[in-house]
């Protein structure tokens, strides 16, 4: 008789790690996000950057944010790292963009990664297990 | 229950949209989370399917809550939509779902309510300081 296939447990996040994402562009907010949640992590939506500023002005817990770069609104990805350093600073964050010279102008940080669009979603997952562990 | 209920919950406020759909998903619901009634057609349009759409009246955008309802009354009868405003309606709102939902509540929509307007209280204070 064959032995029960294990559950994939050992894929699964610790349910505790909150991943915030910022991305304006619905579908692929809604994809990223459906994504890191079915493989274990509690997510936050934000659909621009000052969605993301009231979040964390609110005391949610959160422990790392996916942002893309480009954002609609006054405030860009950017200019969210700033305010993330300014207040935040232990926080870390994984941006992305389409334009790959946009990782240039990032601030160099410990807490900082840089992710080309487009992406594979299992890429999102092994990139912020990695900027987590390094909290 | 055969299959796990979708609800779109449609909100342009990130504290009530963040609140109310991890209340929903507690409840067992998949909830997908938009802020403008386009949101709403791109879900349709990739022909994924909607159990309810809970829409606050007022939305990012040039469509408001009303037109919402009444366009996705005519081509997709079969979604329920239920339209808030404010918090203590997105609380009341969501506390009907969740009675009819797959599993047990896990809190009161009062909480729910207290939770959101805790989060803008923080909120309020912090951007103060």
């Amino acid at each position: 008789m064959e032995e029960p296939v294990a559950i994939q447990q050992d894929h699964a996040e610790d349910p505790r790690k909150v991943v915030l994402i910022v991305e304006d562009d619905f579908q692929v907010r809604w994809l990223a996000s459906e994504y890191l949640r079915t493989v274990g992590f509690r997510v936050i939506e934000a659909a621009t950057a000052n969605e993301a500023i009231a979040v964390l002005s609110s005391r949610t817990q959160v422990d790392i944010i996916f942002s893309d770069i480009n954002l609609a609104g006054e405030v860009s990805g950017h200019d969210l790292a700033r305010w993330m350093a300014r207040n935040y600073p232990k926080v870390p964050m994984l941006l992305t963009s389409g334009n790959e010279r946009e990782w240039a102008s990032v601030e160099t940080r410990p807490m900082r990664a840089f992710l080309p669009k487009p992406y594979a979603l299992a890429e999102i997952q092994r990139r912020v297990r990695e900027l987590i562990a390094r909290d | 229950m055969d299959e796990k209920r979708t609800i779109m919950v449609v909100e342009p406020d990130v504290l009530v949209r963040m609140t109310v759909a991890e209340y929903l998903r507690d409840c067992g619901y998949t909830v997908i989370e938009g802020v403008a009634a386009s949101d709403v057609w791109a879900v349709l349009e990739s022909g994924n399917r909607l159990n309810a759409v809970l829409a606050d009246v007022k939305l990012s955008g040039d469509v408001d809550g009303f037109s919402l309802s009444r366009r996705i009354r005519q081509t997709h009868a079969n979604i329920d939509v239920i339209l808030t405003s404010g918090i203590a309606g997105a609380a009341n709102k969501s506390q009907e779902l969740c009675e009819d939902g797959p599993i047990r509540k896990p809190y009161q929509p009062k909480d729910v309510e207290a939770r959101i307007k805790g989060l803008m209280e923080r909120r309020r204070l912090s951007d103060k300081s």
